[in-house]
């Protein structure tokens, strides 16, 4: 028993911090430009198609290729922010939802046009192999992507933190009107917030490729946990973003294990329901509105 | 069964057609679906697949499965008792989505002149074309495997091949083979094809000597297996029956390797069957058992449309293609004796018709009678195994290529 | 006015006979599909419409509603041989009874957190629809039974009937829209979308408002929800609680103009004509293509028209008739 709710944490937690990157993404792109962006699903599958590539044409591991996914993403989101989302930054929440619904159903088929819809997965030394420690394991693919995901949380919260551009993005995200006056390019930091946010959402790409098998609808999977997870953590809240993320994939691991493996995402969003209903802003929001 | 040396004349031929008009033919059916209602000389088939959504990619392969069994028949002369009509192919895609798979049918039953359809993979959605098909008497044959499909008041609905009760025996059976007394965990996915082939299983274990020690549904389509194979080890089971569509099953098998979890895995049908299975898993699939309605290496006429398969698209023709092949000859021999390409004369044919032979009796024992509610009367499942990367037919010994090898 | 007003009527009364004569015209089935689902789709925006676009609540959880309405009159038929008629009031009662504790809940909530967490709510029924098998057919679903024409079952055997039932529809949604528009409690429910805190400071009750709103709202969609699946002869959890059925919904409001009587309509016959034609020429073999085609007709729209198709078309209506003071009033309207 003992063992079995062991297990069922470890399992949780690896999982939470894919969730993790996922969901730090769309708090980062919501607290900064005030637009959730449904289309970050979507980013991860094109993270995943872009180690897929490097792997099977280049013979690039796709812990290494993190390093071409990231900037590509970075890259993509920048002109992303510049040429849709900028336009609708004043059109209020529905434009704004609707644009990057469309750019989510846009980039699903546009995969499966290019791509087609089959299952690509790419073996490497570590995806199937585990550590065992007494009568638990640990899977070393994800506990690789845990550690990376955990590393770029803790760069990200770093930047945000000391670098100026960072203080200037937690500046607009608290006060866009003020943080103009003081003479911040609002059009920089957002684009480096989305583009920060892609490149985030690309390596979730990158670092599940050895273990998830990648296809045009794979942004699904996980974007529906990462709003529960944004929701949850306070949205553009990037250490609730985490923290909420590790929260929930423990809650669908245990939901799975004592509840039913049909289960998971009741659980899960019967807990997201309950804490709203006592916190209407999330764990992290306090009172304010 | 044998194959007639008639019948593999006519194959070599059209293979070698085939490889000369490969190139033409994406050009050729798009011209043929535009003037195929003005035209006097083709039979109108419909076809319902997935080729987009979820299930795009076994939709892809059923429509290829079509289009080199319409080629094999054109090939062959077309239908003689028609003065040698050619069977024209009308697609339609159903997004894998049950309102577009309503509409779709209903719009190539009424848009077209058809003789017959046939689809769709999916349960839920071939339930929803069988509905509109029986509303517009059209003929419908399809090797989904929903029981539902057999109930209520249909007429206009066939299924040549085992039912998901079937496939289910023939699970237990196999798994007796491999251990006396098995204990097994059922996962399956929440959905119509996973509840119905897991509520034989449950219905059927006790009298057939196999323990059921985890009933499980999990939701389709998960970002993580492991907390199931967690659920798993500790039931004590060892033996796993996974009902599961691709996705779903890639990460279930990889997370037990993971776990170092020892069992005995039947993967049943659905997502185990597919080619794409063994090239995602690899190794991993060495061994693993599994359930079809159809297979590849059953008689020398399959394996004759598996080399014309393969030639043409790579992989083996898996499960539901092959049965696709089957079925569209089945059309065929209908529209001939019928004489006419009207669906309610092909409906009557079909009721009738027993075949025996040649590629429209490719079905586990070779023999196709239909009975009052579309079921085959002599339908049964074919027990395969993933060896040296390929998916060989091991049970029952009748139709098995090779031997079960216990690991 | 009186001349605007009786051009107006007069528009109104030839589209509207046009409509009912549109059978006769209209003999194939396939024209005669898209037609259906245009009214039926249009319906089910217009039922939208009312709380997403006049109170401004963004919900993508309406399938929750449909779902409802859709389980309700079918299990009635099914276990008790009820009418679907009756079946289909049953079912907007229950949906009714269901927006009570789920508004409670998510009108707590703002902006993304509210239309995040009515998803979570038409996913929670969904999942609970599926677990819970012995309840109403679980994953595997169930089909309605084939009863020929049958009438008093909500079956027929002509595409004419069905499309009478989804005009119908259409224009009690319509009829309710313009009755509430022109009430105190559209005046209150603008207000409330312009900004809430404003609203109650004079005096709305925006709790109360939101409340009512919701369940005229909800007992419409799930009137849909019990037409689509007598339509489609076919119910099970993902259909009923479809994501699409509560995206497309907002959709075409998004679409054609939102908190406008006519906005829905107007996104709808773009979406879905636009959508089914593409399918009915490029279906087969070209995966993905249509679905593309789709989503960047959505978004030049949200780019270049991000009021909604509607104002383009009252615009170009003016523009010929050159009546400027009343495009000036819809204009105001549309605000």
């Amino acid at each position: 028993m003992l063992v079995t709710v062991a297990q069922a944490l470890i399992n949780g937690l690896l999982i939470g911090g894919i969730y993790a990157l996922v969901s730090i993404g769309v708090t980062l792109i919501f607290g900064v430009v005030k637009v959730v962006n449904f289309a970050q699903g979507e980013i991860v599958m094109a993270g995943m198609y872009t180690s897929y590539f490097c792997a099977t044409l280049l013979g690039i591991d796709p812990l290494v290729s993190l390093l071409i996914s990231m900037p590509a993403l970075f890259i993509v989101g920048v002109c992303l922010q510049h040429f849709l989302i900028r336009r609708v930054l004043k059109l209020g929440d529905m434009p704004q939802i609707f644009l990057t619904f469309a750019l989510s159903l846009l980039l699903t088929n546009v995969a499966l046009l290019l791509f087609k819809a089959d299952y690509r997965t790419i073996q490497t030394s570590y995806s199937d192999t585990a550590i065992h420690i007494g009568p638990v394991y640990i899977a070393v693919a994800k506990l690789i992507a845990f550690g990376v995901a955990m590393l770029l949380s803790a760069l990200l919260w770093v930047f945000l933190r000391t670098t100026d551009l960072g203080k200037a993005m937690r500046a607009s995200a608290q006060n866009p009107e003020v943080s103009m006056l003081m003479g911040i390019n609002p059009d920089l930091v957002f684009a480096v917030a989305v583009g920060l946010a892609l490149a985030l959402a690309g390596a979730a790409g990158s670092l599940l490729m050895p273990f998830y098998p990648a296809y045009p609808m794979v942004g699904q999977v996980f974007i529906l946990m990462a709003f529960v997870a944004v929701v949850l953590g306070t949205l553009g809240n990037v250490t609730g973003a985490l923290i909420a993320s590790l929260m929930m994939g423990v809650a669908e691991s245990l939901g799975i294990q004592f509840v039913g493996a049909d289960s998971g995402l009741i659980v899960v969003f019967v807990m997201f329901l309950v804490t709203l209903i006592i916190r209407p802003n999330g764990l992290f929001g306090g009172k304010r509105r | 069964m044998g194959l007639s040396k008639n019948n593999t004349d006519k194959l070599k031929v059209g293979r070698r057609q085939v490889l000369s008009t490969t190139a033409a033919a994406g050009v050729i059916s798009l011209f043929n679906i535009k003037h195929a209602a003005f035209a006097a000389d083709v039979v109108n088939i419909g076809a319902l697949y997935p080729t987009t959504g979820s299930l795009a990619q076994t939709g892809q392969g059923c429509v290829n499965a079509t289009k080199l069994a319409i080629q094999m028949i054109n090939d062959a002369g077309g239908i003689k008792s028609l003065g040698g009509a050619k069977l024209n192919l009308i697609l339609s895609d159903n997004q894998s989505d049950t309102t577009v798979t309503r509409t779709e049918t209903d719009r190539l039953i009424s848009n077209n002149k058809l003789s017959a359809i046939h689809g769709c993979y999916a349960s839920a959605l071939t339930l929803i074309a069988s509905e509109v098909a029986e509303r517009a008497r059209m003929p419908l044959l399809t090797g989904s495997s929903s029981d539902q499909l057999n109930a209520g008041t249909r007429h206009y609905t066939f299924t040549p091949f085992a039912r998901a009760s079937q496939f289910a025996e023939a699970q237990l059976k196999m798994a007796r083979l491999v251990s006396d007394k098995p204990k097994v965990a059922v996962v399956f996915e929440n959905t119509a094809f996973g509840t119905a082939t897991s509520n034989g299983l449950r219905e059927k274990a006790p009298g057939l000597g196999v323990e059921i020690v985890l009933f499980e549904p999990y939701s389709a389509g998960f970002a993580d297996a492991s907390p199931l194979i967690n659920k798993i080890k500790a039931s004590g089971a060892d033996m796993v029956f996974p009902v599961s569509y691709l996705n779903d099953l890639i990460l279930i098998i990889r997370s037990i390797k993971q776990a170092g979890l020892k069992v005995v895995i039947n993967g049943g049908s659905g997502g185990f069957v597919l080619p794409d299975f063994q090239k995602s898993v690899g190794d991993l699939a060495e061994g693993l058992l599994g359930v079809a309605h159809w297979n590849h290496d059953m008689s020398p006429a399959t394996l004759e449309v598996n080399a014309a398969y393969k030639k043409q698209y790579g992989d083996f023709i898996f499960e539901y293609s092959g049965g696709i092949v089957a079925q569209t000859f089945m059309i065929a021999a209908a529209l001939e004796k019928a004489g006419s390409a009207d669906p309610k004369k092909v409906h009557e044919a079909l009721t009738q018709l027993e075949f025996t032979e040649g590629y429209a009796a490719m079905c586990p024992g070779g023999r196709v009678k239909f009975g009052p509610d579309g079921k085959n009367l002599y339908a049964y499942p074919v027990g395969v195994q993933w060896q040296k990367g390929d998916l060989v037919s091991v049970f029952p010994e009748k139709d098995a290529h090779a031997s079960l090898i216990k690991s | 006015m009186s001349g605007k007003f009786s051009r107006k009527t007069l528009w109104l009364s030839v589209l509207f006979a046009l409509m009912l004569l549109l059978p006769q015209f209209v003999t194939s089935r396939f024209y005669m599909d898209i037609v259906i689902r245009v009214l039926l789709f249009s319906f089910i925006g217009v039922a939208w419409n009312l709380m997403g676009g006049y109170a401004k609540q963004l919900s993508l959880g309406h399938a929750a509603y449909f779902g409802l309405g859709a389980y309700t009159s079918t299990m009635l038929q099914i276990n008790y041989g009820i009418s679907p008629w009756i079946g289909m009031i049953a079912g907007g009662g229950v949906a009714m009874l269901a927006s009570l504790p789920i508004g409670a809940l998510c009108f707590r909530l703002r902006g993304p957190y509210f239309t995040i967490s009515t998803i979570a709510m038409a996913q929670v029924l969904m999942l609970l629809f599926l677990k819970f098998r012995d309840f109403a057919w679980g994953a595997e679903g169930t089909t309605i039974p084939n009863l020929g024409d049958a009438p008093w079952m909500m079956q027929f055997e002509e595409k004419a009937a069905y499309f009478y039932i989804a005009l119908a529809l259409l224009v009690v949604g319509l009829v309710v829209t313009w009755a509430v528009e022109r009430s105190w409690m559209g005046y209150y429910l603008v207000a409330l979308g312009e900004d809430e805190d404003a609203a109650q400071a004079i005096g709305v009750n925006v709790p109360k408002m939101k409340r009512h709103i919701y369940l005229i709202s909800t007992f419409l969609t799930a009137l849909a929800g019990t037409f689509y699946i007598q339509y489609i002869y076919f119910i099970d959890p993902p259909t009923a609680f479809s994501f699409n059925i509560s995206v497309e919904a907002a959709l075409v409001s998004i679409v054609g103009g939102i908190g406008t009587l006519w906005g829905p309509v107007v996104g709808t016959v773009l979406l879905e004509v636009t959508s089914t034609l593409l399918q009915s020429w490029l279906g087969g073999g070209h995966g993905g293509v249509q679905l593309t085609v789709y989503s960047l007709i959505l978004m030049a729209v949200i780019l270049w028209r991000p009021a909604g198709l509607l104002g383009l078309i009252t615009d170009v209506y003016h523009r010929i008739f050159g009546n400027k003071q009343q495009s000036e009033q819809e204009a105001a309207l549309d605000g």
